[in-house]
Formats: C-alpha cells, structure tokens, sequence
C-alpha cells in the first residue's frame, strides 16, 4: 500500500507540473487574444543607427547562399555601417566561389571568411566569425534565410535601449505546402511565435533568442564570455546567460522571414533532439543560477524556469501515463481514484483540449489563415512523434552521455530550395 | 458480422470530425507561406513615392489616349489658374470624388471634401474646413485650420494651421510646422517643429530645487551595479542631482528623476517613470516602460520611447540635423517650441498643447 501512496504522490506530483504548463499556455493564449501588444520599437525608424555586422555560416550552401547575399545587399540599412560576413566552413561546393563573386562586386561590404581547420559547429564558426567584428552588433542569418528590406532596421531598433543584449525576429516557413509534415511545423511556427514569444514579450517574461534572424549586442556578448562551441543548443544558452546578466531579450513579431523547415520526418526528429538535448543542457547549466539571480522579475524567473523544464515535460507526461496504467490495474483507493482522474483531466487539458492546440488556432486566426485550421486535428500525430523523441532524446541525455562523452558535430540542415527559386 | 459492422461504425465515427482535416490536406487551399512583403521598409513616405509613380503613368496615358487604370472621368485636371472649380453636384455637396492633379498651384475652397488624392507640382493651399484623403505637392503644403488629413500627405515643406486632425502619415522633405490643438498620429521630417500660439505658463514644479551634486565628488547611484560594459544597473528608484555630469548607459528598475542641468551622455532606461527636469541635456536614448516627461529646454540626442505616453514641453529639442532620430509612444503630448529632428509617432493619439 506503500508504494501505492508513493505511486500516486508521483502522480499529483506530475499532475502540478503538467498542470502549470497546461495552465501557462492558456495564459499565454488568451494574453495574445485580449491582452495589451507590446511593439515598443516597431516605430523607431530614424536614428543614428550603429554599425552592424551580418554572419552567415556557411556549409554546402551552393543553393541558397547567393539569394540570402543579394537580399542583403539590398536592406535600406545605412551601406556605411553594414558589413556583411560569409562564413564559409568548409563547403566542398560552389558555395566558396560564389561567396567570392558576390565579394569582388561589392567589396566594401562583404568581407569573408573562409575557414579550412578548426573545431566545427555552427557556434564555432559564430566564434571564429565574431573575432573578426569590429561593430556594434551582430546579427546571425542562416543561409537559406532572405531579409526583407527593412529587416536589419527592425532588428537593430531595440538596441538603443540600453538593456537589451539580443533580439530575435520571427521565422515563417517557405515550405509549408510540401507535405502533411511542413504544415506541422508551420502550425508549430505559427504557436511559438506568434503566440508564445509575443506574449512572453507582452508579459515582461523571457523571449527567447532563437540563434537566427536575431541580433546580439557585442559588448553584452564578450560580457558574458562570448558563444560556447561546447552546448549543443548555442542560442537557448545565449538567452540565458544574458539574462543572468540582466540583459533582455526582444522579440519582434513584425520582423519575419523566410526559412526552410524540414520535409522528412527523420530530419524532423534529428532536430528535435537536438534541440531537446540543447534545451536539458542549458537547464542543467542554468537553472539554479536562475533561481538565485538577483534583479530578475517573480515572472522573468517562472517563465525562465519553465521555459528551461519545456523539454522535460514528454518524459514527464509519458511517466504520469505509465503511473496511471499501474495505479488503474494494480491499486485502488478513493485518493488514487481521485488522483487519476485529476490526471486525466490535466492530461486532457495538455493534449486533448488542447492548450496547445488552442495555442495554434489562435496563432493562425492572429495570422489571418483560415482554412489550414481545418488540419488541427492531425498535429496530435506530430505531438505524438514529439513526445515520444524527446523522451528518448532525454533519458539518453539523462542515462547514457554520463558515460560516452560523444563529441559535438554541426547537423548540417538539407535545403529544399533551388537557387534563385525565391523572387524579391 | 455485427462485430465488422460495429467497427467501421466507430471508425466511421472516428473519421467525421476529421473530415474536414482529410480535405484540406488532399486540397491543400490554404498551403502557401505567410505572406511577407520583401520590398517593406516601413518608410513614412512610401504611399507618397507610390502615388508620384501611379500620377506619372496615368498622366502619360491620358497624354497619348492609352487606358488608364482609373476611368478619364476620375480626374480632374487643373487648368493654369491652379483653383479647383467643383461641377455644380459638387458645390452642392461640397465634395469631390475625383482624383485632383495640376502643374500648378492649387488653391481649394474652405470647407470641402477631397475624397481621393490631391497631386500638384507646385503648393497646394488648403482652407478651413476641408478634409483631405491624400496630398501629394511637390512645393510647399498649407493645411486650412480644423481640417482633417485621413491617410497621408508629404510636401517640401508643410505647414498645418491650429485645431487640424491629421489622422495619417504626413511626411515632408524639408520641414512640417504643427500648430497649436493639432491632433497627430505619425509625422517625419528634418525639421518637425511644434510653433508658438498663446501663452506658456510657468512651470512651477519644475523649477523646485531638487538634490545637488557636490563639487568634486563622484555619484555612485545607490543599490546599483556596474558591469563589465561599463552599464550601470539601480535596483529601485534614481534621481540623478542637479547639474550632474553622468557618463555612460544606466539601467533603472524603478522610477528616474534628472534633476535640472544634469548632463548625461549616454542611455538611460527606466522600468518606472522618467522624469526630466528643464536644462537637461542626454546624449543617447530616453527609454520607460511606462511614461516619459521632458521638461523645458532639454534636449535629447537618440530615441525616446515609452510604453505609455511622453510628453515634451517647450524648447526642447529632440535629435539634430545630422542624427535626427525617433520619438515613439502610445500617446504624445507636445508643447509648442519643441522641435523635433525626424520621427514622431503616437500610435494611439499625439496632440499639441500650449504647455503642459
């Protein structure tokens, strides 16, 4: 009977959690539907803008790269304070050649760099390219991405305020009508930004920088010890390690651009876990300094708490599953009873009722989308798909890597996309 | 048997709510990416480039009798005398629906509706009363007093009598004069200038002696920190002292006060309320997330945002003419004698008031 009590403490225990998370995006949801906006930059378009250095990083990218260089020669942003970085790591394709091309027609604002040794991995190169920069601020573009022509303005804006470190724009997937998997993620774009990130940002809580179409104040980045090439998720570290520096980051819903989202579901799940892993390890990193910061909002602190447990809660709910099935078929007591069917009602509330969900049809109202609602009820697949890598992706971190200390590699990201398929 | 039937029954049952889902899937109608404009800069002169553009091809059609996109009869081209003569439908409706152009001055009557656009190389000249859609002058523009701008305008050089609502963008090239009860939304110019009508009373407040700084000592502000950037972080409220010299961004979790003649050069943000006192001068940005007030001869050199309201009183000076910059808030309050190099946009409402 012991282990029974024991089994259904566990099971409150998850029910508190999933509940909080469960409750937090219904928050977040109704805040984005009747909630005060906040935009506090959006309209900050004359200034003496600072001086800004755009890297690219730069694997293969034979496809993309020339559309992302032409794109941002074109940016309204003053000439005279823009250079822009290729980071060429590498490539064994014509992606040197024609970052080469694009330097010899413009070269007082593209400056290369070509890296042929050295430790690899996105955040290498971010380290590699940042010795170079000279400037204000930095802003880091993936190579598939193309800028629209008042992005850099729109990112750099809320760098005059003296307490912001980062910004991050919102990403909107190019490829969404390929197949059952992009419209998933489209869906999941459309809830983490439109939804998620802008209400943490109306809240005063802790937008996430997002390692892309985002801009990073150099002295707050060297005052917090520059990038690390040894995490697996370089951007959610970021995030954290300047917040515990009491540097904000701002997201900005008005600041779009294009990406490629994965078409395959094992591509898809290479990601996920990646980003689960990144995700743990920032927690592990981070969390009780985040606990005893000082300076930090009652709010900044839940939702940084929260947002470091995100990719715990599959384990957790898979856990609160397993629980529930023992105590339904082994034990049987009115305080188990009722626990259980507190579980099931948070469970509900969690997948079937559907915080989340309800998170995404807001989303796609807010963005004006109508019909692709309809798909909703296919996501549980890809929630399903989710929680069940991410678990895997955490009891490995949890139980495994202790013993195997396997070495960081760059997941290079296919692109979809021919070049020059995009007009401007 | 019954067993089949009883499972395709649930499948069936299974399968209705998703139906809709099966056919947008198969149908793909609503498959394409967020729309994202690749051209957007958000510049505050964008319709006015657009309408030159429209004019220019239009006027060039009609020149050589091609098709135009609006119908011949929308327009109503100026003859050389540059006054606008409504058809007799128009009189008695004291409206026009027709797209105005000339290569002339313009002169338009008191109390009448332009519901299209107004192009004119030259200057237009409105009246009392009237209500605008759109202008376009390559000259200068005069807004009547009482009058109503609904989308844009952008001239060379704009000057807006007292009591209008410009509830558009209006943008010039040179310089806009705003007078007195004015109502605004978004304004951008070298030169935006909020001119003198009535009295300004004395501010009695801001003249209260506030803390002094003492001569040769340094101000630590108290319960802050400075990091490695050299940015200062105060827990709680600050009050820079009179006639301080403060170098360097300051973060403030509570309320600011700069007390009268402080110099600062750099960035000062506050979570609370900003207060300036008169004779203030800031290099860098003003930034509160609640409300701003700048008092009297202050000047201000980079961007001053609020998640509330700002408001500016007499002879400040926001920006210079080499780095003009941006003044942002949901609601603005202006006194007249403020001057404002570049942007000024109230996203919910701005007013010009005789001081505040």
């Amino acid at each position: 009977m012991l282990t029974a009590y024991l089994f259904t403490f566990l099971l409150l225990l998850i029910v508190l959690s999933v509940g909080a998370y469960t409750v937090r995006h219904y928050y977040f949801t109704i805040n984005r539907l009747f909630g005060v906006q906040k935009h506090s930059y959006l309209d900050i378009d004359t200034a003496d803008w600072p001086t800004v250095t755009v890297l690219i990083p730069a694997h293969n990218e034979e496809a993309v790269i020339a559309d992302c260089l032409a794109a941002l020669l074109n940016v309204n942003y003053p000439a005279e304070k823009l250079t822009i970085v290729p980071v060429n790591d590498r490539s064994t394709d014509r992606t040197k050649q024609i970052i080469d091309d694009f330097t010899d027609k413009n070269p007082l604002m593209i400056m290369p760099l070509h890296r042929f040794i050295g430790k690899s991995g996105k955040a290498a190169v971010l380290k590699e390219g940042t010795g170079l920069v000279t400037s204000d601020i930095i802003i880091v573009f993936d190579a598939d991405y193309l800028p629209a022509r008042g992005l850099i303005k729109q990112l750099i804006a809320p760098f005059f305020d003296p307490e912001v470190g980062a910004t991050m724009g919102r990403v909107v997937p190019h490829n969404v009508g390929s197949n059952l998997l992009t419209r998933f993620l489209d869906f999941e774009r459309s809830g983490g930004y439109q939804v998620d990130q802008q209400a943490r940002m109306n809240l005063g809580m802790v937008p996430q920088y997002g390692g892309t179409v985002g801009g990073i104040r150099v002295s707050a980045l060297e005052s917090i010890g520059g990038w690390r090439d040894d995490v697996f998720a370089e951007d959610t570290d970021l995030t954290y390690r300047l917040l515990l520096k009491n540097w904000k980051t701002i997201y900005l819903n008005h600041a779009e651009c294009y990406e490629e989202v994965p078409e395959s579901w094992p591509i898809r799940i290479r990601q996920i876990v990646r980003w689960a892993r990144g995700h743990n390890q920032a927690c592990y990193h981070h969390f009780w300094k985040l606990v005893g910061t000082r300076g930090l909002s009652a709010s900044e602190k839940f939702d940084g708490l929260a947002l470091l447990g995100v990719y715990m809660l599959p384990l957790v709910l898979i856990l609160g599953w397993l629980l529930i099935l023992t105590l339904l078929y082994f034990y049987a007591t009115p305080l188990i009873n009722l626990s259980l069917a507190l579980f099931s009602l948070v469970a509900f509330s969690a997948l079937g009722n559907f915080a989340a969900f309800f998170e995404i049809a807001v989303a796609s109202y807010l963005d004006g989308s109508r019909e692709r609602i309809r798909l909703l009820p296919f996501a549980c697949f890809g929630f399903l798909v989710s929680v069940f890598s991410i678990s895997r992706a955490t009891l490995n971190q949890m139980i495994f890597d202790r013993f195997t200390k396997s070495e960081l590699r760059w997941e290079k990201t296919v692109r979809y996309r021919q070049s020059n398929t995009l007009g401007q | 048997m019954w067993g089949l039937l009883l499972l395709c029954l649930t499948l069936t049952l299974y399968l209705l709510p998703l139906l809709p889902a099966l056919h947008e899937w198969r149908t793909k109608r609503d498959a394409g990416p967020l729309r994202i404009l690749q051209s957007h800069e958000g510049d505050v002169s964008h319709f006015a480039r657009s309408f030159r553009a429209f004019v220019k091809r239009e006027l060039e059609a009609l020149s050589s009798h091609r098709e135009t996109i609006e119908p011949a009869e929308s327009y109503c081209i100026i003859a050389d005398d540059g006054i606008f003569r409504p058809t007799a439908q128009e009189s008695l409706s004291h409206t026009t629906r027709r797209i105005v152009i000339t290569d002339n001055p313009l002169k338009v009557p008191a109390h009448f509706t332009f519901a299209r656009e107004i192009y004119s190389r030259k200057t237009v000249w409105g009246k009392e009363g009237n209500l605008f859609r759109a202008v376009l002058a390559e000259g200068d523009l005069f807004i009547g007093s009482n009058s109503v701008l609904l989308r844009w305008a952008h001239a060379r050089k704009v000057h807006v009598a007292p009591g209008c609502r410009i509830l558009g963008r209006l943008s010039a090239e040179g310089q806009i004069l705003l007078s007195l009860g004015c109502t605004f939304t978004r304004l951008h110019a070298p030169w935006v200038e909020f001119i003198p009508e009535g009295f300004l009373l004395p501010d009695e407040e801001a003249d209260a002696p506030g803390p002094v700084a003492e001569p040769g000592s340094m101000f630590k502000p108290p319960n802050s920190s400075a990091d490695d950037t050299g940015r200062w972080v105060v827990q709680g409220n600050l009050e820079f002292p009179r006639g301080i010299l403060w170098l360097g961004d300051i973060v403030v979790h509570g309320n600011v006060i700069i007390h009268h003649g402080a110099e600062i050069r750099g960035n000062v943000k506050s979570h609370g309320n900003l207060q300036v006192k008169p004779q203030v001068s800031i290099t860098g940005s003003l930034i509160s997330n609640k409300g701003i007030v700048i008092d009297r001869g202050c000047s201000v050199g980079g961007p001053v945002v609020a998640d509330l309201q700002v408001d500016i009183n007499a002879d400040t000076v926001i920006g210079s003419v080499k780095q003009p910059t941006t003044v942002t808030a949901p609601v603005i309050r202006v006194a007249s004698k403020v001057l404002v190099h570049g942007t000024v946009s109230a996203r919910e409402q701005g007013v010009v008031l005789g001081s505040l």
